[in-house]
C-alpha cells in the first residue's frame, strides 16, 4: 500500500494546503487593521497606509481573469513546461494575483472569465514530500 | 535653481563587442562626448555613472571609477547608479540637479553595459515566481497588450508593426545594435514567445555606453554657441492605487478611469516644463518590448488613451509622422544596453534638437527642425521623463 506522503506548500505562508478531502485550502492574503487594504501575497506594512497592523484572511477562491499570455519557452528552474498560461486573477478583495493557469485547452481562456483556484502537485523535492502551489482555472462550464 | 544646458554628448556604438571591455567602450563614449561638448576633462567636476550587471562582463565593484580615471585622475567624486534600465536617465537627473542648485558648473553623465545573450533573470532561479513560470519578462508586457487589445480592439499586428518601424529607423543609424529594416511578416512570422509578443518584439541584450556633458548656463558660453536646454525631470516609482473604496466597495477595474503612475509623472513634467504634450515635437522612449511604447506614447499624452497602437498602425509615430518617437530606432533596434540605455535617449533627443540627426532628422511643426524633445526611460528601478528644449 502507498504510504501517504506529506505535502508542503512551495512557499511558506502563500497559502492553506487543505488537510482533508472535506475541506477546501485557501490563499491566505493580509488585510490592513488601519484603512482595510487587503493584500496578496503577504506584506509586512500597508501599501497604502503603512500601518505595521495586517492580519492574515482567507481569499476568495473565485476571481475574475483581468489577462492573461501563454508563454512559449520553458524556464530554467521553472515547474511549468511551455507552452502554459499566466495571468491575472482579480478577487472580489480587490486583489489582483500574478498566477499560473491550470486550463486543458489554453484557447478556452477568455478575458472576463470566472476562475477558481486550485491547490496542485507542482514537484517532488529531496526529502521525497509533494510540492504543492496554487494556479488559478476557468470554472467548469455547466452542461 | 540655474537653468542647466547639455553641451554635448558621445555614444560607443550598441551591439556585440565580445573583445572589448565596458571600461574602453565607457572611455570611448566619454571622450566623444567631451570633444562634442569642448570641454576637457579637468573642467569635469563631478561624474555620475549608470551600469546594472557588475557580473557581466562589466568587471566588479567601482566601474565608474575605473572607466572615468583612466581619463584623468582629478580626483572628483565618481557616482553609480544602479536603477534597472533607468540607471542612467537617474545619473542624468542627479548631474542635472547638481549643478541647477549651484553645487557644480560641469558634471559629466555616463552609461555603460555588457551584457550575457537571453532573458534577463530578475529574481533567483529557486524562488516561487520562477519555479511557477511567472517570472518571465514579456510575458508582462504581453498579459498587457492582450488586455489593450480586448478594450480598444487593436490587433497583435498593430504590435508587431512597432518594431517594423523602430527597425527603419535603426537602419538610418550607424549607432545602431540592428541597422536592417524588417517586414510586418517578418516581425509576425518569428518565434512566438507570449502572445502576442514574437522575438522580433523583444530588446536584445547589448553592449554599448553613452555619455552627457551638463553645464550651468551662465557658464556655456565658454565652450559653445549652441546647446540644448533641460527644461524639466520627473522621477519616480509606482504609487499603490488603493483598490477598496471608503464605502468597502471596489474601485472600478475600468482602464479609462485608472491613472497609471508614469501619467502622473508626466503630467508633473509638463507642469515643469510650463508646456503640453502639444508641444513634443520628438520623443525618445521605453520600448523593452512593443506593448511599452504603446502604453509609453499613452501615458505621456502624445496621443489618446486607447489610440496610441493605431497611430503607430497609421504611421504617426515615424520620422516623418506627426510625432515622431524612438528615431534612433529604440530599445527594439539600436540596441538596450541596460545601464546605457538612458544616455542613449538622451543623446538621441540632443542630436535632434542640435539638428544632427543627419538622415533621421525630424523636421518639426515648423519644418525647421524640432524645438522640444522628450525622453521616458522606465524600469523595474524606477520612471524618468525628461523634457529639453533647444
Ligand atoms: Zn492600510
Amino acid at each position: 500500500m502507498q504510504e501517504k506522503r506529506q505535502k508542503v506548500a512551495i512557499k511558506e505562508g502563500l497559502f492553506k494546503i487543505p488537510s482533508s478531502p472535506q475541506e477546501k485550502g485557501y490563499l491566505v492574503g493580509v488585510k490592513c487593521q488601519g484603512c482595510g487594504e487587503v493584500f496578496f501575497p503577504r506584506r509586512s506594512f500597508c501599501a497604502w497606509c503603512s500601518s505595521p497592523d495586517l492580519k492574515e484572511t482567507p481569499l476568495s477562491n473565485r476571481g475574475k481573469l483581468f489577462t492573461y499570455t501563454i508563454i512559449r519557452q520553458t524556464l530554467p528552474g521553472s515547474a511549468m513546461i511551455a507552452p502554459y498560461a499566466v495571468g491575472q486573477v482579480v478577487l472580489p478583495e480587490g486583489v489582483t494575483v500574478h498566477t499560473a493557469i491550470a486550463c486543458d485547452d489554453l484557447n478556452d481562456l477568455k478575458i472576463g472569465m470566472e476562475m477558481d483556484m486550485v491547490i496542485e502537485k507542482i514537484k517532488d523535492n529531496e526529502a521525497g514530500q509533494e510540492v504543492m502551489g496554487f494556479k488559478f482555472k476557468p470554472v467548469a462550464k455547466k452542461r | 535653481m540655474r537653468e542647466v544646458v547639455i553641451l554635448g554628448a558621445g555614444l560607443h556604438r550598441f551591439g556585440r563587442f565580445p573583445e572589448k571591455s565596458v571600461e574602453e567602450m565607457g572611455r570611448e563614449a566619454i571622450w566623444k562626448a567631451l570633444q562634442d561638448a569642448n570641454v576637457p576633462f579637468r573642467d569635469i567636476e563631478a561624474a555620475y555613472c549608470g551600469r546594472v550587471l557588475p557580473g557581466a562582463g562589466n568587471g566588479g565593484m567601482g566601474v565608474g571609477l575605473r572607466v572615468i580615471t583612466e581619463l584623468g585622475q582629478t580626483g572628483i567624486p565618481v557616482i553609480n547608479f544602479e536603477q534597472a534600465c533607468a540607471s542612467s536617465s537617474t545619473a542624468f537627473r542627479e548631474a542635472y540637479l547638481a549643478v541647477a542648485n549651484g553645487v557644480y558648473d560641469v558634471a559629466l553623465v555616463a552609461g555603460f553595459e555588457k551584457m550575457q545573450r537571453g532573458l534577463i533573470q530578475v529574481t533567483e532561479t529557486s524562488s516561487y515566481d520562477q519555479v511557477m513560470g511567472l517570472a518571465v519578462t514579456p510575458s508582462w508586457y504581453a498579459m498587457r497588450a492582450r488586455r489593450y487589445i480586448h478594450d480598444y480592439g487593436a490587433t497583435p499586428e498593430m504590435f508587431a508593426q512597432v518594431s517594423v518601424v523602430s527597425h527603419r529607423n535603426g537602419e538610418l543609424n550607424p549607432n545602431a545594435q540592428y541597422q536592417k529594416a524588417c517586414t510586418l511578416e517578418e516581425v509576425m512570422n518569428s518565434r512566438l514567445i507570449a502572445d502576442p509578443i514574437t522575438l522580433l518584439q523583444c530588446s536584445p541584450t547589448t553592449d554599448g555606453a553613452g555619455a552627457v556633458v551638463v553645464c550651468a548656463k551662465e557658464k556655456a558660453a565658454q565652450y559653445k554657441s549652441r546647446w540644448v536646454t533641460v527644461v524639466a525631470h520627473a522621477c519616480g516609482t509606482g504609487a499603490y492605487v488603493k483598490q477598496m473604496g471608503e464605502d468597502g466597495a471596489l474601485v472600478s477595474e475600468d482602464p479609462e478611469v485608472m491613472e497609471g503612475p508614469l501619467e502622473k509623472l508626466a503630467k508633473k513634467a509638463y507642469e515643469r516644463a510650463s508646456i503640453g504634450p502639444e508641444d513634443v515635437e520628438v520623443a525618445q522612449v521605453h520600448d523593452a518590448f512593443t506593448p511599452g511604447l504603446i502604453s509609453a506614447i499613452e501615458a505621456l499624452s502624445l496621443f489618446n488613451k486607447g489610440e496610441g497602437a493605431r497611430a503607430v498602425w497609421e504611421g504617426k509615430t515615424e520620422i516623418n509622422g506627426k510625432m515622431p518617437v524612438n528615431t534612433d530606432g529604440g530599445l527594439l533596434s539600436r540596441g538596450h544596453p541596460i545601464g546605457a540605455t538612458g544616455t542613449g535617449m538622451i543623446h538621441e533627443i540632443y542630436r535632434q534638437l542640435m539638428g544632427e540627426a543627419g538622415p533621421r532628422q525630424v523636421k518639426g511643426r515648423k519644418g525647421n527642425g524640432p524645438k522640444v524633445g522628450m525622453v521616458q526611460n522606465s524600469g523595474i528601478g524606477g520612471m524618468n521623463i525628461l523634457i529639453f528644449k533647444n
